[in-house]
């Protein structure tokens, strides 16, 4: 324990002077609310004062802003990990790094205009690893998989590039970019030790099971695609929908009756709900609330600084969506209804103030 | 020579259809670096010739990749078109260029297949390595029966014995069929129904199920004949990519080569960046041109355009000062000099150039801590001895082999031996004390010239508060020349008279109060820190100074080093006395030259350059032709 705590004191002090950036529930929600004019205490407190004294006027430099701060505070947190620890954190950052791959992938398939990466793609500094200038300057989809072969996706290039070759569709490209990303990331996670190992993964696990139960009503009921193929481009596991279980789900036949199937927590939260938005506002608030426990719970363990990213992250697309919604001259209502995922307020009690 | 070339601000109106002649022109001459436009951006609200600027990117991207696959490097020593290239002409040679490199991708691609292929067909050849002594036809191994169960798979090699015992009391079967890496490759046969027995038995064995892949079905040799076909029909459809990539090469090496001519003759417009607006059919370009250039590109603006040309040209005024770039300019010899200072940063535009204080005080200090005429004799000449990766760094070597060389003949030491000439001056070793001393001065002057030149910077900059009050200012500077004062009438007289101590309270008194001023911060944590700096400043002074002790250090611990090899070579015979000699005056060459090299460089840095360099310059990057930056290769 000794050694835990002067290994990890620097990152408990460091996440506890973040974490006080995070908004409380009460925050969030007149973050949503108020004006554009009163909110800058609140952008104050969450850390985001340069857009208190001035808005950017373009979005795309709103979204590179938050997402730098994003990437630089990850950066902090990774100089106080050991090499398998800030593996999983980069790897979980990368999410951002795919956005800019599959906004390239998106082009090469419909071949469409130039990207000018300064307005289309972030810049992830110290985080990114892709060339992307090498990646925009290629013509088709063969040679952007090509490129990305070369890069540090080349265990993802693989993947993509088979399904590439099956099925021509963008879908199933990106789909197999993110199974293999998923499988990647529960592989990083269960190289962590101990306690550091647990939480992690619980974590972790919540939010695949998210991911993997949105994914399926979708693949399923949205885009019909067959019990198996939705069933083949799930993540590798989760905390509550295990392969086995998710294979049964995969077979039934609308949203109601995987509702009615899942297992007994599960179901008891998501019960009455049959609206695929609504489900995933209420996984994500499990998550949330998951994340906030572990955040305030654990000392002297990484998985607090995934917790805090992941909070932070959720945090960040708030802020953006709330900015964007007042630079595009939205009416408050549809900020609200567009940034307010999580004014649900049968699970918003339980998630800690 | 002290300072960067004195610039001039210019700018540029003309008429919009005449930019792309005008960034040939511009990129030609060679001396005008964009400035990107501050003002008027509402009077000038237009991007012009945006699709040029695309086409050009987008035939630039084909070429370096063109050039990448087909391993081509153009002829470049070739004549750039007076004329740059229309927008029409970029676009017909953007689509040749797509053409080609559709070409060579779909050849990419086919090279990629071929890879991978071969690597799937080396892999199985691995894999029929551990069945080729089987002498059945392997999808046998694979089928599903209706009584008999088949496995194949691997176990360690220490499970064997057991689990063939294991398993043969339900009736199974336990052939060895290779061995590999402490694993042995097995086949499992017996009855299906005995099945439901086997799956513990082989969990605890740890079996590892192994389903062998379609590819692999027939005779082990006659699956070998079929994969080694496959291998030779791959390698030559290979071999016919490649005649067919060097024909490529030999019918479109020309027309790339012209290709990139153009390209050059097009790369001057899309340099200018944002420092270009327009409006309608006026266009204007703002930029840095170093004063003595002006009247001669405005010469060759008025020459080379057809249209009417203005160029307004003023100095830059005191809100610009950051943004003008630094033109330095140095002899050919003082490069890797050069290359040292910008190790640290650029000058600021108004800055004081450091390359010669730093040239002539890195070659006094390695001479007075490296002095051997032997050494200094070899450093001169290895240049000539290693010419290749030395060759660079000649000058450098050079001057500080001449300055060792001299310092050697003032110590009268040739490769340690002190001897063997008398010494102009004196050996190390004979006053270290004098040594100490000047090296002690010699560190003095060195802060004081830093200083002053700190001063000199403030002063130019017109922050004179900092200039007359700060730690680096005058009042530091004052506050220092009291401490080496007041120390001296201490050591030589045991106390410090009235008017050094009043001239060591009065500028601590001002540093201090200027520190003071400085703070924002609230009047417990201000008193705090102005304590803290103001104590830094006086042991800065002081640590510093004898910091320069290690000048003379160095110089004597070169001697110790030679008389400790003297002392190892007389245990020994002749032979064994001179190859220790010579051993002993390579290890104190290279390693004590490197470590004496990595200390200058440290005073030069740290107790030089901290105090008055900031080195936040810019440097001038003018525009300009160059097939390198053109195709993206490293000179």
């Amino acid at each position: 324990m000794g050694s835990q705590v002067a290994s990890y004191a620097y990152l408990n002090t460091r996440v506890s002077l973040m974490a006080e950036q995070l908004l409380h529930r009460k925050q969030r929600k007149a973050l949503l609310q108020l004006p554009l004019s009163e909110i800058n205490p609140l952008l104050i407190q969450a850390g985001v004062g340069a857009l208190a004294r001035q808005l950017p006027k373009d979005p795309a430099q709103l979204e590179q802003f938050l997402a730098t701060i994003l990437v630089n505070e990850s950066i902090k947190l990774m100089r106080c990990l050991n090499s398998n620890e800030r593996n999983f954190i980069r790897h979980w950052m990368r999410r951002l790094e795919l956005v800019n791959l599959k906004l390239l992938l998106r082009t090469r398939f419909s071949g469409s205009q130039p990207i000018d990466p300064s307005h289309q793609l972030l810049d992830l500094a110290g985080l990114g690893s892709l060339d992307l200038q090498a990646l925009i300057n290629t013509d088709s989809v063969e040679e952007l998989l090509r490129q990305l072969q070369n890069s540090s996706y080349s265990s993802m290039a693989r993947p993509a590039r088979k399904a590439f070759e099956e099925h021509r569709s963008l879908f199933d490209v990106e789909a197999a970019m993110d199974t293999n990303y998923y499988s990647q990331l529960v592989h990083l996670a269960s190289a962590l030790k101990g306690n550091h190992k647990q939480q992690t993964q619980q974590l972790l696990h919540t939010w695949l099971d998210q991911v993997n139960l949105i994914s399926l009503l979708r693949f399923r009921f949205v885009y019909k695609l067959s019990a198996p193929h939705a069933y083949f481009l799930l993540a590798p596991g989760g905390r509550q929908l295990s392969l086995k279980t998710l294979q049964q789900l995969a077979q039934l036949t609308s949203v109601k009756e995987v509702v009615e199937h899942l297992p007994g927590p599960l179901q008891q939260q998501l019960a009455n709900t049959d609206d695929i938005e609504d489900i995933e506002y209420h996984m994500l608030q499990l998550v949330r609330t998951r994340a906030n426990k572990i955040l305030r719970k654990q000392r002297f363990n990484m998985a607090i600084a995934y917790a805090y990213l992941y909070l932070r992250e959720q945090q960040m697309q708030l802020i953006h969506a709330v900015l964007k919604g007042h630079l595009l001259g939205l009416s408050n209502e549809l900020i609200q209804f567009c940034g307010d995922p999580l004014a649900y307020p049968a699970l918003s009690r339980r998630e800690q103030p | 020579m002290f300072t960067p070339t004195p610039m001039h601000h210019v700018g540029i109106s003309l008429l919009s259809e005449e930019l792309t002649q005008a960034g040939l022109l511009l990129a030609r001459y060679g001396y005008f670096a964009p400035d990107p436009l501050q003002e008027e951006m509402e009077h000038l609200p237009e991007t012009p010739q945006q699709r040029y600027t695309s086409c050009f990117a987008s035939a630039r991207s084909h070429l370096q990749k063109i050039l990448d696959f087909l391993e081509y490097r153009p002829e470049t020593g070739q004549t750039i078109p007076e004329q740059a290239p229309t927008l029409q002409q970029l676009l017909e040679l953007e689509a040749w260029l797509g053409s080609i490199w559709q070409q060579c991708s779909s050849r990419a691609e086919a090279a990629r297949r071929h890879e991978e292929k071969l690597k799937d067909i080396h892999r199985l050849e691995e894999l029929l390595r551990c069945y080729r002594n089987l002498d059945l036809d392997l999808g046998m191994l694979r089928r599903e029966y209706r009584f008999l169960n088949i496995l194949t798979g691997t176990i360690p090699q220490e499970n064997s014995t057991r689990l063939r015992e294991a398993i043969a009391m339900i009736g199974y079967t336990l052939t060895q069929v290779s061995r590999y890496e402490g694993l042995l490759h097995i086949v499992i046969a017996g009855l299906k129904e005995k099945e439901h027995n086997l799956k513990t038995v082989l969990k605890a064995a740890d079996f590892h199920l192994f389903v062998l892949p379609e590819e692999l079905s027939g005779h082990p040799g006659k699956v070998a004949r079929q994969l080694q076909e496959q291998e030779q029909k791959i390698l030559h459809e290979q071999r016919h990519l490649q005649l067919d990539i060097q024909a490529s090469v030999k019918e479109y090496g020309q027309r790339l080569d012209q290709a990139t001519q153009v390209l050059l003759a097009a790369s001057g417009f899309p340099q200018f960046g944002q420092s270009l607006r327009s409006r309608g059919g006026l266009a204007y370009i703002s930029g840095w041109v170093p004063v003595q250039k002006t009247n001669a590109l405005e010469a060759m603006l008025k020459h080379g355009l057809q249209g009417p040309v203005i160029m307004e040209r003023r100095q830059p005024d005191a809100r610009e000062q950051h943004r003008v770039p630094s033109y330095i300019h140095h002899a050919n010899w003082l490069r890797p000099f050069t290359a040292l200072v910008r190790n640290f940063g650029i000058p600021r535009y108004q800055e004081i150039d450091p390359t010669w204080f730093f040239t002539i005080s890195f070659i006094i200090m390695f001479g007075m801590m490296f002095g051997d005429l032997g050494h200094g004799a070899i450093i001169f000449l290895a240049p000539w001895l290693w010419p290749g990766k030395l060759g660079k760094l000649r000058s450098a070597l050079m001057t500080a082999g001449l300055s060792s060389m001299l310092f050697g003949a003032l110590y009268g030491s040739v490769f340690g031996y002190e001897h063997l000439f008398p010494a102009l001056w004196m050996p190390p070793l004979s006053d270290p004390v004098l040594m100490l001393k000047v090296a002690f001065f010699w560190g003095v002057g060195f802060i004081f010239l830093a200083s002053l030149l700190s001063i000199r910077n403030d002063l130019v900059e017109n922050r004179f508060a900092r200039a007359f009050f700060d730690s680096r200012g005058i009042a530091g500077l004052l506050l220092y020349l009291s401490i080496l004062f007041g120390g001296w009438q201490w050591f030589e007289h045991g106390s410090v008279d009235v008017w050094s101590r009043f001239l060591l309270f009065a500028s601590l008194a001002t540093v201090l109060g200027y520190k003071w001023q400085q703070q924002q911060s609230a009047a417990g944590e201000r008193l705090l820190v102005v304590a803290i700096e103001g104590f830094e400043t006086f042991m800065n002074y002081i640590s510093n100074t004898l910091s320069f002790l290690r000048v003379a250090a160095f110089g004597l611990n070169h001697v110790a080093l030679s008389v400790a090899v003297f002392a190892l070579a007389d245990m020994l015979g002749s032979t064994g006395y001179w190859i220790t000699i010579v051993l002993g005056n390579l290890f104190i060459l290279i390693l004590e030259g490197a470590i004496v090299t990595i200390q200058v460089l440290r005073l030069e840095y740290y107790e030089g350059f901290s105090r008055f360099f900031r080195g936040d310059g810019h440097e001038f990057r003018p525009m300009r032709l160059s097939a390198n930056d053109l195709l993206n290769t490293k000179t």
